[in-house]
């Protein structure tokens, strides 16, 4: 089999707060292949975006990678020196953000930041960055490019700004794009605008995606694997069509019947009970136990490992031992 | 009963001036709700959906009194609000809460969780020491709310347990009209619809009537009896939830509904045709119908002339030039 071009073993990042020592990510694996979309899907402070900076190597105090690690492209990332870092960042590695205002700068002209990242990468001088620059605000879809080439920030709407994150992110012909929640907080009409250009154009340019995000709908729509989170470790991994089809973790299967299904009528809607624990509120065995409908006394005591149910489909919990429940045919969340 | 709806809005208008700079002789106004019409009949549900932007919140906060109109009337148990006098709009107050869409900013951080719900039942009633503390713990069973938390302050709880606390403050006075913005957005996707629940619950025990605010129509769908689409200040459809799922006619209520993301992975939408574009600038809306420049069903008159806003069929309202479905109903008339 060919090499994985991202493979995360066994990784862990923990954050030394007053309060404690918060294990955001606690030993995560997975990989992703070439021209493959990986999606991790899960809630608030499961430790998604720590797994993402962790990649990027961008976590700073207090967190620290603690454990574990990170081969892209054959080399471990982690322990790589900054420098060596920032270069992988500018070439191979891209990302971008919920909020793309967090990243470009207010003070200068979309084409004066797309035309800076071009020229760092390609040897350009200005004018042939600038028609450069057009062209792929022009390929991410933006209408009038040459005007918006030279507009502000803060002059274009949500949707347009993270259409221009993509184009400077592209713009390096990236091998892995991080795209950490990229339009959670779009509306929902761009939003399928934008899903539907980053489709597109990874289609063409081979690149891979780490997709982030808490929308089980979104998930469905743009991967190929799954990594479902819970407290800083995935709890189950698999292709799409199984994942969906027969979800092994009852997490997994909490969170696929709790999403709202537009052609579904029902007197009441399936939930998850109880909250997501706070980071030091997770219980000793199983991190979902005090919310599982499954719980046996095994999963109070003992933090379940990793099981293997099928091909490339793993699950971390107890139910699966020498066989393999169908969740599906269990009741379970009301 | 009575022969009025609980609540009428007639050409509701709320502009704001955006003026810029002190010497601009042309003053600039937007108009977050634009010539609005509806009625919600006591004990029903109307989901308000939108883009953002479109004014929803206006809408929401004209009728709660927080913002005067600029033009049109509110008329609340057959009564114009605008002609009452001080001391009745207090009373009146009582009878419409607001639920909002962050429970961690609407909550006062120094006060304890029995304070915030007693609030109003100290200004609006005349109870003793021992029937507040009941009224409050009752209330705090009724959203599902542990007894022991009464001494506890909003920074202890989740964003669920939070929104619990912000829903028992809102129906402690038992009002007739509850105005939610946006109750779940900010929650955990597992959360969500626990809170949905909920409301749902609260709304048949007690026979309250809800105005719901939400960015998608997932959100609405389950509480709501009724529907009204907005997009750019104007409701652009109105009917029962039933209807609007099944047989939108608005363009603009199709693309929302094809836009929203499916979550099963066997049906996704490469193919499905996407609403393009980007809402346009309020200030300066569009002439004709505010959406046709998004709208793959437009023609000439569509530039020109605002369509009304008209009974389609039996309750239908909808504001288009060439609703969808139209020859098809007209068939089924015959
Ligand atoms: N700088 C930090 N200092 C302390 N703790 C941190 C820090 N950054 C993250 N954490 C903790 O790590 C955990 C995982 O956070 P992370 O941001 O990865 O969650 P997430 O899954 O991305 O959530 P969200 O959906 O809210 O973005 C959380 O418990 C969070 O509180
Ligand atoms: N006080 C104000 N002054 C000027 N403009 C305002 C004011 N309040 C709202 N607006 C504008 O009015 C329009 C409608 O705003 P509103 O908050 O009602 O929208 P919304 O539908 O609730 O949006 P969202 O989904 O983002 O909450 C927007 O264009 C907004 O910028
Ligand atoms: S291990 Fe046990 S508690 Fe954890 S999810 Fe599985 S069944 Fe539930
Ligand atoms: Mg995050
Ligand atoms: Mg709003």
């Amino acid at each position: 089999m060919e090499h994985a071009l991202l493979t995360v073993n066994r990784l862990k990042t923990y954050f030394y707060t007053e309060a404690g020592v918060v294990p955001a990510v606690d030993d995560v694996s997975f990989s992703i292949q070439k021209g493959e979309i990986v999606a991790i899907v899960g809630e608030s402070g499961s430790g998604k975006s720590v797994t993402s900076l962790s990649v990027m190597g961008l976590i700073e105090e207090p967190g620290k990678i603690v454990g574990g690690e990170i081969l892209f492209a054959g080399k471990d990332l982690v322990g790589m020196s900054m420098k060596k870092m920032r270069e992988l960042r500018g070439n191979q590695l891209a990302m971008i953000f919920q909020e793309p205002l967090t990243s470009l700068n207010p003070v200068f002209s979309i084409g004066n930041q797309l035309a800076e990242s071009i020229r760092l990468h390609q040897k350009k001088n200005k004018r042939e960055a600038r028609k450069i620059g057009i062209e792929m605000l022009k390929k991410v879809g933006i209408a009038r490019p040459d005007k918006v080439y030279d507009q502000h920030p803060h002059a274009l709407s949500g949707g347009m700004r993270q259409r221009v994150m993509i184009a400077m992110a592209l713009s390096c012909n990236p091998q892995l794009l991080i795209a950490d929640e990229p339009t959670t907080a779009l509306d929902v009409t761009i939003q399928a605008q934008i899903l539907r250009l980053m489709k597109d154009l990874i289609e063409e340019s081979g690149t891979s995606i780490l997709f982030i995000t808490h929308d089980l709908g979104v998930v469905a729509e743009m991967a190929d694997q799954v990594i479902v989170m819970y407290g800083g470790q995935v709890v189950e991994q698999a292709d799409v069509y199984t994942l969906f089809k027969e979800p092994k973790h009852p997490y997994t299967k909490g969170l696929i019947d709790s999403t709202p299904k537009i052609d579904e009528w029902k007197e009441e809607l399936v939930s998850i009970p109880g909250t997501v624990p706070g980071p030091f509120e997770f219980p000793e065995g199983c991190k979902f136990a005090d919310r599982c409908p499954f719980v046996m006394d095994k999963c109070k005591a003992e933090r379940p490992t990793v099981t293997k149910v099928g091909k490339g489909h793993e699950v971390r919990c107890w139910l699966h031992g020498e066989k393999v429940v169908d969740l599906n045919e269990r009741a379970s969340f009301t | 009963m009575s022969e009025h709806p609980l609540l009428e809005v007639r050409g509701l208008q709320k502009s704001f001036d955006v003026t810029k700079g002190f010497f601009k002789k042309e003053k600039q106004y937007l108009r977050a709700v634009n010539d609005v019409s509806f009625t919600v009949q006591n004990g029903e549900v109307l989901g308000v959906v939108g883009e953002s932007g479109c004014g929803k919140s206006t809408l929401g906060n004209l009728i709660v009194h927080l913002h005067e109109p600029t033009a049109g009337k509110i008329v609340f148990e057959g009564i114009d609000m605008s002609a009452l006098s001080r001391e009745q709009l207090r009373r009146q107050r009582a009878d419409i809460q607001m639920i909002f869409q962050d429970p961690f900013s609407s909550l006062n951080p120094r006060k304890r969780v029995f304070d915030i719900i007693a609030e109003p039942l100290r200004t609006h009633r005349d109870l003793n020491k021992e029937e507040l503390q009941q009224e409050v713990l009752d209330l705090m069973d009724l959203v599902g709310l542990n007894r022991s938390f009464l001494n506890r302050y909003p920074h202890e709880f989740s964003g669920g347990q939070r929104q619990r606390i912000g829903i028992a403050r809102a129906i402690a006075l038992r009002p007739k009209l509850i105005i939610c913005d946006e109750p779940v957005s900010a929650l955990d996707v597992s959360i969500q619809s626990q809170i949905l629940n909920l409301l749902k619950k609260l709304q048949k025990d007690l026979q309250l009537t809800y105005i719901f605010i939400a960015h998608g129509l997932p959100a609405v769908k389950h509480v709501s009896d009724r529907i009204a689409v907005m997009y750019l200040g104007k409701i652009v459809e109105w009917t029962t939830k039933e209807e609007l799922f099944t047989n939108p006619m608005h363009p603009y209520t199709e693309g929302l509904l094809s836009a929203i993301p499916i979550p099963d992975p066997t049906k996704r939408k490469e193919q499905r045709p996407l609403l393009e574009g980007d809402i346009p600038n309020p200030v300066n809306p569009p002439p004709g119908c505010k959406f046709h420049p998004r709208c793959p069903y437009k023609t000439e008159i569509c530039m020109q002339v605002e369509p009304e806003f008209t009974d389609k069929r039996a309750g239908h309202f909808v504001a288009c030039h060439h609703p969808l479905g139209a020859e098809k109903q007209a068939e089924k008339k015959l």
